[in-house]
């Protein structure tokens, strides 16, 4: 029972992880039918900023946590206003292109002020986790922030799409960009909050894993590819998929190495990708929209 | 021609001039290039700035005795990242762009066998620093390291574990060739049942299924076979899931970075090393000038990269021609390094005796101590 329940653990950590970092690859694509790769970056950038709030200024740890996801939703905003918008309405390739640069500048910039090396925001004694009760896994205090803050930000985005007026309006454009227009919405200003929340969840992704396993200059690529996966998984462009992925994506490369090599860990998710794409592209809650056009 | 082209032309061409800076005093042919591919960024870029260090110094050193016959020594860095992929890329740059004939490098064993095959081709010598693979033994006529293969290391600690007493032990290792090779060598010389053997990819951070699934088989010890950041996460989160056995590993766990990432987690480790033998004069004064140039104590994988550099540029005063050097290396007999007394083999192979060191109290200490 112990080691089922603590792979399941596992699972809920890893996956609460990719469904924060998925929602702002699904949101993007939901409006602007494109991946917006340099997402990853902005995670690692979130987890920086948190990390020079709390550690190298002292600021409380949920302030800090704040601040960082602050600064990435303005720094999403800008990196849409310089780099995407000028391109828009010439196409998928563009943008796609741009955002693969701007993630490799983004990763540039964080070696140039930070450096290669490993940053941590650790300060105390590395202490065992606690042990649930009746189930007998082992989980530490910081991996039941992840999962508390992770589903708290998940609910509050419901909430926030579902009622609040910014929020229908995205819906209508990700519905119908040209029918929203005619209507009155201004896509620009849905798309600039786009950004701005997707960054934001980011951020909040990356500070949470920073405080879990340290940070590194290259720490988005591969939690950026996973999450980018475990957005097709739940149909890309639908936010309830993106969760449902994220944590799809988190048990099944967990509790797989249960059955298969540990050195297959990545391999897991790249699999379940290949699976989707190949029986069902339009993964698990998506739709099949008319007026996609294929890269 | 528009006005303006001329204009701009001439505004380039003062940028481009002004952009070359002071004037060399020596004139570029009279130096020597040497190329180096060391991990400038990623994971494992402690070794590369450990190795640059190490390098700087020995070249500073070479420059200001008059260089290697009267010719300056030039160091061409490339980031090889400790992946193959990119360590090609930089060794073919070193050898078509600055046509060198030496390259230092990679510190990564993948990166290095990489690079090995290209440099047999192009006939240049590669000088590994740290490459600890079994392979790199038979890897060619050119390619040479200033580090011990894991051999060495590993077994140095299997047999630790056989003399603790440990009935069981499980191996986690990066899945690379560093990693098979530490784990084969310490499978093949642990006396005792290895109950679990788990991998990971390089540069993960996340190791906790791995960990849960050596919990289950409940081992007396933990061989650890990866590069420094690794390690400090796996220790972390080896405490972190509960799980009680003890902890070894290889020379990778000594750095000041795995203590400032597990800080008391790295507490008791046990690993295999090889040390600044500070008891002989040439090691002594190699740390006080270390630590006058960058105001700390050098690391094991700085001291092999000095004294690569500076055998080098010993084979290379009877000619700068690969076919030259490569002879003077293997002719290389008893060379007084700072991190031991050197001796290529007919593999370009080097013996270095281990020793076992561990953490206590935030300090990386012989055991026994």
């Amino acid at each position: 029972m112990g080691i089922a329940a603590q792979l399941i653990i596992n699972g809920i950590i890893a996956g609460g992880i990719y469904a924060l970092v998925a929602l702002g690859y699904t949101m993007v694509y939901g409006i602007l039918r494109f991946i917006n790769f340099a997402h990853g970056e902005v995670f690692m950038l979130g987890a920086y900023l948190g990390w020079v709030f709390n550690i190298l200024l002292g600021v409380n740890v949920i302030v800090a946590g704040v601040l960082a996801m602050l600064g990435c939703a303005v720094a999403g905003f800008v990196i849409d206003k310089i780099a995407y918008k000028p391109l828009r309405g010439r196409g998928m390739l563009p943008p796609l292109i741009t955002a693969i640069g701007i993630s490799l500048f983004l990763q540039a910039l964080a070696i140039l002020i930070f450096g290669a090396q490993i940053r941590t925001f650790r300060t105390g004694e590395v202490v065992r986790g606690i042990t649930i009760p009746f189930i007998d896994a082992i989980i530490t205090k910081i991996q039941i922030v992840i999962i508390i803050v992770s589903v708290a930000l998940m609910v509050a985005l419901h909430f926030y799409i579902k009622y609040t007026k910014t929020g229908k309006a995205m819906r209508a454009v990700a519905d119908n960009y040209e029918v929203a227009s005619i209507v009155g919405i201004n896509p620009n200003k849905v798309i600039s909050y786009v950004f701005i929340i997707g960054s934001a969840l980011a951020a909040a992704g990356g500070i949470l894993v920073g405080m879990e396993q340290n940070l590194t200059p290259t720490m988005g690529v591969s939690i950026g590819i996973k999450s980018f996966t475990a957005a097709v998984v739940g149909g890309i462009g639908n936010i309830y998929g993106a969760v449902l992925g994220g944590f799809m994506i988190g048990l099944i490369e967990n509790i797989g190495i249960w059955f298969i090599p540990s050195g297959y860990k990545d391999a897991i998710a790249f699999a379940v990708l290949l699976f989707f794409l190949l029986f069902k592209p339009t993964g698990i809650f998506g739709v099949k929209k008319g007026e996609e056009v294929s890269v | 021609m528009n006005k303006y082209l001329i204009l701009v032309s001439i505004l380039l061409i003062a940028i481009l001039i002004a952009g070359c800076g002071p004037v060399e005093v020596v004139p570029a042919e009279e130096k020597i290039k040497i190329g180096v591919v060391t991990p400038l960024t990623g994971d494992a870029s402690n070794f590369g700035e450990w190795t640059q260090e190490g390098l700087e110094l020995a070249k500073d050193e070479i420059n200001a005795k008059g260089g290697v016959n009267g010719k300056q020594i030039e160091l061409i860095y490339e980031d090889g990242k400790c992946m193959p992929k990119e360590a090609l890329n930089a060794i073919q740059k070193l050898i078509t762009v600055d046509k060198v004939s030496v390259v230092i490098g990679e510190i990564c064993s993948s990166a290095t066998l990489t690079m090995a095959s290209v440099a047999e081709e192009a006939q240049i010598i590669l000088m590994s620093t740290a490459s600890s693979s079994p392979k790199i033994t038979d890897a060619g006529d050119y390619v040479f390291r200033n580090w011990p293969s894991d051999i060495f290391e590993a077994g140095a600690m299997a047999e630790f574990a056989n003399k603790k007493g440990y009935k069981t032990a499980a191996i986690i290792y990066v899945n690379n060739d560093y990693g098979l090779g530490l784990r084969d060598i310490f499978n093949e010389n642990f006396d005792g049942n290895i109950v679990a053997i788990e991998s990971y990819e390089q540069e993960s951070a996340d190791f906790r299924t791995q960990l849960t699934k050596i919990k289950s088989a409940n081992p007396d010890s933990i061989f650890i076979g990866g590069y420094t950041n690794e390690i400090a996460r796996i220790v972390t989160q080896i405490k972190e899931i509960g799980l009680d056995a003890q902890t070894l590993s290889v020379s990778t766990a000594e750095s000041e970075e795995a203590l400032g990432i597990a800080g008391d987690a790295l507490e008791g480790l046990y690993y295999s090393s090889f040390a600044i033998d500070e008891a002989r004069g040439e090691a002594k004064g190699y740390q006080e000038r270390f630590q006058a140039k960058y105001g700390k104590q050098s690391e094991i994988f700085a001291a092999t990269a000095y004294d690569a550099l500076k055998i080098i540029a010993q084979a290379m005063e009877n000619g700068i021609d690969s076919e030259t050097i490569k002879n003077a290396l293997y002719s290389t007999k008893n060379f007084p390094g700072v991190s031991g007394i050197t001796t290529f083999d007919e593999n370009g192979d080097v013996a270095k005796p281990p020793i076992i060191k561990t953490v206590k109290e935030g300090k990386f200490i012989k055991l026994g101590e």
